[in-house]
């Protein structure tokens, strides 16, 4: 292993290892987690179960919501190689330069290697990087490269309901109990790879109203996001509700 | 059982270094950790071994900063034939670890969580690979590699800054 570090950086890393958080920084921490924490149980569905013009609001006023959410919409492949040659990414540079699916590509030579990143509008990161892997394989041939593979994504705005890729959960409801129903919604978070953390459903005094709490968590793999869509279907006094709600779920990695 | 306030107090220090010099700054290093508490705290219940809080903390901010990092997608890239037509830049004025700091940032994340846990919170090589899921040759790998990266970007920002520049050159 290479110990050999100039002066001036053994002396930074040397201070950053001694560093150490002012006196009221893990309070003020603390306090904001508190803070937080306290305000996150989010409402996440009112379902109303008798008069439809109520439920027409509801739906009038979930597509009126803005709602942020991510987008995937490339890949980035980066190769790290250890080698200063200048010929070698020239041919690496006119071997990867008509790529399908590859819209640019830019490279950095330092004193210790060549760095190539290329950028490209599929998704699926893996492709991406087998496509290049395959028409740079001779030139790396021997080498002891490494290559990194991340997603590109971008936040947009729009109504919630424009979010909607996949993931639909539908639970009908008629003549279930609240418990009845928190279980079935737990177990169809369960089969949707999630862990739900609370699930609450109340009936309100009169019966018109029924109140739906749901947090739940999760591992999403690495480049991936998620959408869920929750639909409950029931029938009240005479009339057949709808309402549904989805929330996307961009969790980070672990 | 303990509470979180009780897991988190007596690695806080250690959470704040490695947070910064992730982030490649104090202040978004303490925005790091910020973002990395709050999950912790929500997930806080799904920790079995609370012996391995700090492990636990540390991966929750690598991934924090992941998520940040991809954020600031398409950094700008230069290509080599750019290079040439930079124009002289003004000169910037670094201490030590902020250089250090700044330097870490444009360092792989893998070698660069390598190096931030060996030499800024004194891991070994084994609990690094633990750490990084990785086998202990693969973490040294890394390490010198970082380390020739570090160097690599240490040089370039002080090539920007005169007096620095020239007792870095010295100090090599």
């Amino acid at each position: 292993m290479d110990k050999r570090l100039p002066k001036a950086v053994e002396h930074g890393l040397h201070e950053l290892s001694e560093e150490q958080p002012d006196d009221f920084q893990l309070e003020r921490s603390l306090a904001r987690v508190r803070q937080h924490h306290s305000h996150r149980r989010t409402r996440f569905m009112n379902k109303t179960w008798i008069p439809v013009a109520v439920v027409a609001v509801i739906f009038a006023a979930l597509l009126l919501i803005p709602a942020t959410y991510t987008v995937t919409v490339g890949s980035i492949v980066e190769i790290s190689i250890p080698s200063s040659d200048a010929s070698l990414a020239q041919t690496i540079a006119d071997a990867t330069s008509d790529l399908p699916g590859v819209q640019s590509a830019n490279m950095m030579m330092t004193p210790d290697g060549l760095t190539l990143r290329f950028a490209s509008s599929e998704t699926n990161q893996s492709a991406v990087k087998h496509t290049i892997l395959d028409a740079t394989e001779s030139m790396l041939a021997g080498m002891d490269y490494d290559v990194s593979t991340e997603a590109v994504t971008v936040e947009r705005g729009g109504n919630a309901l424009a979010a909607i890729t996949g993931g639909t959960i539908r639970i009908n409801v008629d003549g279930m109990s609240d418990n009845e129903i928190e279980a079935a919604i737990a177990s169809a978070i369960v089969g949707q790879g999630m862990t739900p953390t609370m699930v609450d459903v109340q009936t309100s005094a009169d019966g018109t109203q029924r109140e739906i709490q749901i947090e739940m968590e999760g591992d999403i793999p690495e480049g991936e996001e998620r959408t869920f869509q929750f639909e409950f279907q029931g029938e009240g006094e005479g009339a057949d509700v709808q309402a549904q709600r989805q929330i996307e779920w961009h969790e980070e990695t672990e | 059982m303990k509470t979180f306030e009780e897991l988190l107090k007596p690695v806080y220090p250690e959470l704040v270094r490695y947070s910064r010099a992730m982030a490649g700054s104090s202040a978004d290093g303490d925005d790091l950790l910020q973002d990395a508490l709050l999950n912790a705290w929500r997930k806080v219940h799904t920790l079995r071994d609370p012996d391995g809080f700090k492990f636990w903390m540390l991966k929750i901010i690598k991934n924090a900063n992941i998520s940040r990092e991809r954020s600031r997608k398409f950094k700008s890239w230069i290509g080599l034939e750019a290079i040439q037509r930079i124009p002289a830049s003004e000169p910037m004025s670094y201490e030590d670890k902020d250089l250090v700091r700044t330097a870490l940032a444009k360092v792989p994340k893998d070698q660069r969580e390598a190096v931030i846990l060996y030499e800024i919170l004194g891991m070994s090589v084994k609990e690094i690979a633990k750490q990084q899921k990785a086998s202990e040759s693969a973490v040294k790998n890394r390490l010198s590699r970082g380390r020739k990266r570090l160097r690599v970007e240490v040089s370039a920002l002080t090539t920007l800054e005169k007096g620095h520049g020239q007792a870095f050159a010295e100090s090599c």
